[in-house]
């Protein structure tokens, strides 16, 4: 088991260069030089060469690259061209906003969609099954944003209600906190339980088709035990595994999630840095973005491994 | 000798949106006490949904007991609610099953699985469990059981696993045990020591045993009766001595021909000619007619009864019948 | 390929998820014949309700909604078609590559694959997109870009199990050069999982062009797409609702037909897919 998950962190390295690497080059691709851009076209080129020297763009690129990533490894993402100010401490703030609106709706999705799941496995072939699959199908269909608008639309034609949309963090005040939280993780938890409870259905599925659960009948024991006890267990890693890419999907989400309700999260820090052309800014959050969407993934190899003994085995 | 099992009149149906099929029809068999019964066959001859259907391990849907009774000392099994059913299966009735490497959940140790079908059936303490886990593991023959406990399914090989899984299915003394095949997957030498122990679970356990399997040599080796199963019929039953000497089916004739010229050097092997027909192509005479050597005019529209022509030897073929 | 057809007409999934790919299709081809008036064209009604002479309102500058919505299909399945073209063809070549030769090459295209694979796809589509600036050709590069490693991943596990089995075995020990063996035996095989694929990744590219466009990064108006449609009408919804409603239920049909038709082609074509999402 340690020795697996050494393996695995080992692993990780080469991965994260690459990462980096291809989040600095793709970055360095940029036609119109950031310069340009910052200063507008009536700028000296005196003032020009100072910028792009205070920068380090007149460097090579491999230098550019060592520089930064040297930079980032001692926790300094370098800073924002249009404020001047360090990006890795707002990144970690803005990361807060997002990292509370993925949990929420990740567990939001769990909720609805394991047990669902597992039913509709159980009582495949009813119309309970049949109505959760076409259910399931049609929601993991409805882009988050056409749902948001709809819904946003719908409420306040409806009923006049609109969202709260000034966020305020979790530690000043919880109430409020949730209460402009809950409906986007509502609407993102509810799009993701789609495939959840798809992946939890087909999983249980075809562990319940194995021959060991028979075996488990054929020792007297009562359906509770069967279903809870050994299938849910034996088809945790696909489940676990869509719940990875989940997170990977709701990480993208929250960039539109955020844009609509204005929250103030790494999704919407993303947005203006492109829209603003502030390309350290781009470039530091997608690369944290990457990281985290990188850990999770490290994390669910590492939970197979802790259900799995066959996986640290080979 | 007492009856321990007794089914009269089984008839198994699988259900489809088009039509019904009666996959098993009419079967009729005793097992008594400490008796090792076979059931031989061809796949697809019903043998196993046969055995499943004993202990309610039939996938239903699509499959029913259409009718008849399954009677287990006295108690008709048909009848139970599938609580009082979970009381008897793994406790006084238990199975093992074809293949051993898939029939053991892999997340479990194997010290778990086996105190799993103590802890659904027994009031032990965990203490007692364990005991009684080495105990058996070693009456089953497994070597340094302290550590297999510990160890998971795939770190087992396949002879290992299906001694664990006898050890499974004995733990709590049945009084039946219905082996599935239960050598079919194993190399030719595990095997041999497998069938080896089943012979002893008689004695150690006294337990009786229904050994379902295609192989009439294994019949031979464990086996004091058999029946013998084609199509979905019972076409003979009678001592395994009995049938090797003086086979009356056809089928069990082409059988019983076909092992004894394995050993033989002869240039040909012998098979019977022909294929078992699906369940839905079955006729309405005699299930065999299509293959059989000494095949008359009434066997094609007619299905013959199971009669008992001597003391304990059964037969279901026109041939012996006086009407003609 | 006719059995196919045959096999997803009998399937009430299918036949409903052909029938909406077909619609969506056609209203992309004939959008000319389709649509009354030029898609850009600004009338004096701006946020003119549903009348006969437009039929699903016009938008904040006087433009028809419907000639928008219909010309925004021909958006959507020209970006799908392309990025996923794009997409298939590389991701076609690097998986057979890697899955036929193995070794380095295999390790290196691998490895690039799964660096690809550690940014969502949105994210990775959006910084591609930010970069090249944003227009229709940059919007299809992106996407294309994304969708290469699924791709890759599908084509190179289908010829590592082909590969294993005897028939290619056998071929190879009787001397048959490599290409032949990959154009013979190889790539008929593939064709099953490559075609579920596809379909799978034409709706998520459509999702994703929407996506993008919505968040003003991907179509740049006045050209018409349904993400941007929605986005322009979030400052108008409650005056005008049907701005929002027919691009979001446009968008959500075309999806939810492409997903149906997937679906139902993966239980066809290739049940041991059925579990991966």
């Amino acid at each position: 088991m340690r020795s697996y998950i050494t393996r695995r962190l080992l692993l990780f390295i080469p991965v994260l260069i690459g990462i980096s690497l291809a989040v600095f080059l793709l970055m360095h691709l940029i036609p119109g030089d950031a310069v340009d851009s910052l200063l507008g076209v009536e700028a000296t080129d005196e003032l020009r060469e100072q910028l792009t020297k205070q920068f380090g763009l007149d460097l090579p690129w491999y230098e550019q690259y060592f520089n930064w990533i040297s930079g980032v490894l001692k926790g300094d993402f370098g800073y924002s061209i249009r404020t001047g100010k360090a990006i890795l401490p707002e990144i970690l703030s803005r990361f807060k906003v997002t990292f509370e609106l993925s949990i929420l709706s990740s567990i939001i999705s769990w909720i609805i969609a394991i047990p669902l799941g597992i039913l509709a496995a159980v009582k495949r072939n009813t119309w309970a099954d049949g109505l959760a699959r076409v259910v399931a199908l049609f929601w993991v269909s409805i882009p988050n944003f056409a749902l948001v608008t709809l819904l946003l639309l719908f409420l306040s034609l409806q009923f006049n209600y609109y969202p709260a949309l000034q966020y305020t963090a979790f530690f000043d005040n919880p109430v409020q906190n949730l209460k402009t939280l809950i409906f986007p993780a509502l609407v993102l938890g509810a799009i993701m339980a789609g495939s959840v409870m798809r992946m939890t259905r087909s999983s249980m599925l075809e562990v319940l088709r194995q021959d060991f659960i028979r075996t488990i009948r054929a020792k007297g024991a009562k359906e509770k035990v069967v279903i809870f006890k050994h299938a849910l267990k034996n088809s945790f890693s696909p489940i676990i595994t869509i719940i990875g890419m989940q997170i990977g999907y709701l990480l993208g989400g929250t960039v539109i999630t955020e844009q609509i309700f204005s929250l103030p999260g790494l999704g919407l820090f993303i947005l203006t840095g492109i829209n603003q052309r502030d390309y350290p800014v781009v470039q530091g959050s997608i690369l944290f973005f990457a990281l985290v969407f990188v850990i999770i993934n490290l994390i669910v190899d590492i939970l197979y491994a802790c259900i799995d003994p066959r996986i640290s085995y080979k | 000798m007492e009856e321990l099992l007794k089914i009269h009149d089984l008839t198994i149906e699988l259900r489809t949106k088009k039509a019904r099929y009666n996959l098993v029809e009419n079967i009729d068999f005793t097992v008594n006490e400490k008796e090792a019964f076979g059931i031989v066959g061809e796949s697809g001859c019903g043998k196993s949904i046969t055995a499943y259907s004993i202990i309610n391990l039939l996938s239903t849907p699509p499959l029913y007991i259409k009718k008849g009774s399954i009677n287990f000392k006295g108690k008709e099994l048909t009848n139970l609610s599938s609580k009082e059913m979970r009381k008897i299966r793994g406790n006084e009735i238990s199975m093992i099953f074809q293949e051993p490497m898939t029939a053991l959940d892999p997340l479990f140790t194997i010290g778990e699985q086996l105190k799993e079908v103590m802890q659904i059936h027994t009031k032990l303490t965990d203490k007692e469990m364990d005991n009684k886990v080495i105990e058996t593991l070693k009456k089953v023959e497994i070597p340094r059981a302290e550590q297999i406990v510990n160890d998971y399914p795939h770190q087992l090989s396949g002879g290992m696993l299906q001694r664990v899984m006898i050890a499974i299915s004995m733990i709590n003394n049945p009084k039946l045990l219905i082996a599935d095949e239960p050598t079919t997957a194993l190399d030719v030498t595990i095997q041999a020591q497998i069938l080896d122990l089943m012979n002893g679970l008689k004695e150690k356990f006294g337990t009786s045993i229904i050994m379902i399997t295609h192989d009439l040599g294994v019949i031979s080796e464990t086996c004091d009766r058999v029946a013998v199963f084609y199509g979905g019929h019972v076409v003979e039953i009678s001592d395994v001595e009995n049938i090797f000497e003086n086979s009356m089916h056809p089928y069990t004739l082409g059988l019983v021909k076909s092992v004894s010229s394995l050993g033989q050097k002869r240039k040909e092997l012998y098979t019977i000619p022909g294929v078992v027909p699906t369940y839905d192509q079955m006729g309405i005479g005699c299930r065999f007619y299509d293959r059989c050597v000494k095949k008359m005019d009434i066997c094609k529209n007619k299905v013959p009864p199971l009669k008992e022509y001597s003391k304990g030897h059964q037969c279901r073929c026109w041939l012996y019948e006086e009407v003609n | 390929m006719k059995n196919i057809i045959i096999e997803l007409l009998k399937d009430k999934i299918g036949r409903i998820g052909l029938i909406g790919v077909c619609i969506v299709i056609l209203i992309a081809l004939f959008a000319p014949v389709i649509a009354p008036y030029n898609p850009t064209e600004m009338f004096p009604q701006i946020r003119n309700e549903p009348v006969k002479q437009f039929i699903m309102g016009t938008d904040n500058y006087g433009r028809d909604v419907f000639s928008r919505i219909v010309y925004g299909a021909r958006v959507s399945i020209i970006v799908g078609l392309i990025s996923v073209g794009i997409g298939a063809s590389l991701g076609i070549i690097l998986g057979l590559l890697a899955g036929y030769f193995e070794g380095w090459i295999d390790n290196i295209i691998m490895r690039i694959m799964d660096i690809l694979f550690a940014f969502p796809s949105i994210l990775l589509a959006l910084a591609i997109v930010s970069v090249l600036g944003p227009d229709l050709k940059n919007t299809i590069i992106a996407i294309g870009v994304v969708r290469i490693p699924v791709f890759t991943r599908t084509v190179r596990a289908e010829v590592l199990s082909v590969k294993s089995q005897e028939y290619v075995t056998s071929a190879r020990s009787i001397g048959v050069k490599d290409n032949k063996i990959i154009v013979r035996h190889i790539l008929p095989n593939i064709l099953s999982p490559f075609i579920v694929q596809a379909t799978l990744s034409l709706s998520s590219a459509i999702l994703v062009e929407a996506s993008l466009s919505f968040l003003g990064l991907g179509i740049q108006p006045p050209d018409p797409s349904w993400g941007s449609m929605l986005n322009e009408s979030r400052k108008i919804m409650e005056l005008a609702p049907w701005t929002a409603i027919y691009p979001a239920v446009a968008i959500i049909l075309t999806i939810l037909s492409f997903n149906l038709l997937g679906d139902s082609l993966r239980d066809i074509l290739d049940p041991k897919l059925k579990n991966v999402e």
